[in-house]
């Protein structure tokens, strides 16, 4: 079934569908779940909720890229359940260094996020990865976006782990210019 | 906690982008597997000349009947002479004509290599290297320092690379990488005739938005042949973005392919009159 066949398929309320989009981008989005997760069980509850999610979302949706459709869905439940047993022991794995690099973008890392910080600070990231440079912002988004470890993006892009390192440090700099610019921190 | 607030973030990245960084992303896999497929190519014509060859030579055997035993180390023997797991190149064909090279001997044995190697280089010995020192980056303008230069090879790469930076406060950089060719790049090499392949003067920024899906990778890293390279081309490479809390200079980023020789550049804040020199004084030095 081609992305268009799939979601004409929710739209008429086939259960079909959701078989339809594990066969075809299960294994994708259990790769994104488990980047961020690192436990098998947990990533494949994720990518069964994201079925379920794409059912109740889709009427009224319709998806224009099916494909990252899902990749958002399960890397936001997937955070949710790493949030969630975050609060229970501390996180480890690839995300807690994920997150420990984001925190050298902010000021005060660990404190509670304000309303406006929460409702701004997509729009200011899909706006700053714009004014990057093509393998700078390719490079970003595979690191924070697919939570990809620096090994894989070195092998991706056929660059040194270090030269990984530097660039997405460089970039980091710029982002937290550019949100203390926008008045997002301090 | 704001950090994960920051990391949600990342959710409302446009879709053009993530799948922009996933065809980049994927080149290199492509590029992997070609690599793989040679070497799988290479594996089962040995071992199809290892089993014809007594047929050849005693016609009175054919095939693999009455193979015994003993021809068979003589299959790894080959393959090993061929392939030495430890050796690494240690020249490179003088050649500068137009012709794309499908695949050198040195570059097969480099891609087939079990040697792995990760190291840290001091600039005179990146220039000493063989094959790749005579390529590389010998002198960086006035600000710029060496921040890092390696010598990587595993079962998939081979290059030298080196990253010249000016230190805190700047984002000017040049990152300078020295490999060979190989039939993955293939699709990225355009003459200097075909400005739609490379011209960012034809494209607004983000090239995901405005370059056509079926040239996106040629306009995103093409590659110029040595001989053909012109400032001309150089400049049309040369691009700015309103980059925040960024310092202004020009980006440029491409290879140049000198006989199997690849060198790719991605550079900000030089000018595209010194790359062309520095450019152009490899091309002279080869041909």
């Amino acid at each position: 079934m081609t992305d268009e066949q799939i979601i004409e398929t929710y739209w008429q309320r086939d259960e079909r569908a959701i078989g339809e989009s594990n066969a075809r981008y299960g294994s994708y989005c259990f790769a994104i779940a488990q980047n961020i997760l690192q436990n098998r069980e947990d990533s494949e509850e994720c990518v069964n909720d994201t079925w379920l999610q794409a059912w109740l979302a889709i009427p009224p949706q319709r998806p224009a890229k099916l494909k990252y459709f899902f990749a958002k869905i399960t890397r936001s439940i997937s955070l949710n359940r790493y949030k969630a047993k975050m609060t229970l022991k501390r996180g480890r794995g690839e995300t807690a260094v994920i997150l420990d690099e984001l925190a050298e973008c902010l000021s005060d890392p660990d404190s509670v996020e304000s309303e406006y910080f929460s409702r701004e600070i997509g729009g200011k990231i899909n706006f700053f990865v714009k004014t990057l440079s093509q393998r700078e912002c390719n490079i970003f988004v595979r690191r924070y976006f697919f939570s990809e470890s620096i090994s894989e993006i070195a092998n991706r892009y056929r660059l040194t782990a270090h030269h990984i390192t530097v660039i997405l440090s460089r970039t980091r700099r710029k982002l937290k210019q550019y949100l203390q610019k926008e008045g997002l921190i301090e | 906690m704001k950090k994960f607030a920051l990391y949600e973030g990342f959710n409302s990245i446009e879709e053009n982008i993530l799948y922009q960084s996933e065809q980049d992303a994927a080149r290199g896999r492509i590029i992997s597997w070609k690599r793989w497929g040679t070497l799988a190519a290479c594996i089962c014509l040995a071992i199809a000349g290892a089993a014809a060859l007594p047929g050849l030579l005693n016609p009175g055997i054919s095939g693999l009947e009455g193979s015994t035993s003993s021809e068979i180390p003589s299959v790894s023997a080959v393959m090993e002479s061929e392939h030495p797991s430890s050796s690494v190149p240690q020249s490179h064909p003088e050649t500068s004509d137009n012709r794309i090279p499908k695949s050198s001997s040195q570059a097969d044995s480099a891609k087939k290599s079990d040697t792995f190697i990760d190291k840290a280089l001091t600039l005179p010995k990146a220039l000493a290297n063989e094959p790749f020192g005579a390529y590389m980056l010998s002198e960086a303008p006035a600000g710029f320092q060496v921040e890092n230069i390696r010598l990587y090879q595993d079962e998939n790469s081979y290059f030298l690379s080196g990253l010249w930076t000016k230190g805190t406060g700047s984002f000017d950089e040049i990152s300078w990488r020295v490999s060979f060719y190989s039939e993955g790049d293939a699709d990225r090499v355009t003459s200097i005739e075909d400005t739609k392949n490379y011209d960012l003067g034809l494209y607004s920024i983000p090239l995901a938005d405005s370059v056509p899906i079926e040239l996106f990778q040629i306009v995103d890293h093409p590659i110029f042949r040595g001989n053909e390279l012109t400032l001309d081309a150089v400049k049309r490479r040369a691009y700015s973005v309103r980059d925040m809390g960024d310092t202004a200079g020009k980006r440029m980023n491409f290879g140049v392919l000198y006989g199997d020789i690849l060198v790719e550049i991605s550079t900000k804040g030089i000018s595209p009159e010194w790359l062309y020199e520095k450019l152009s004084g490899l091309g002279s030095a080869e041909s």
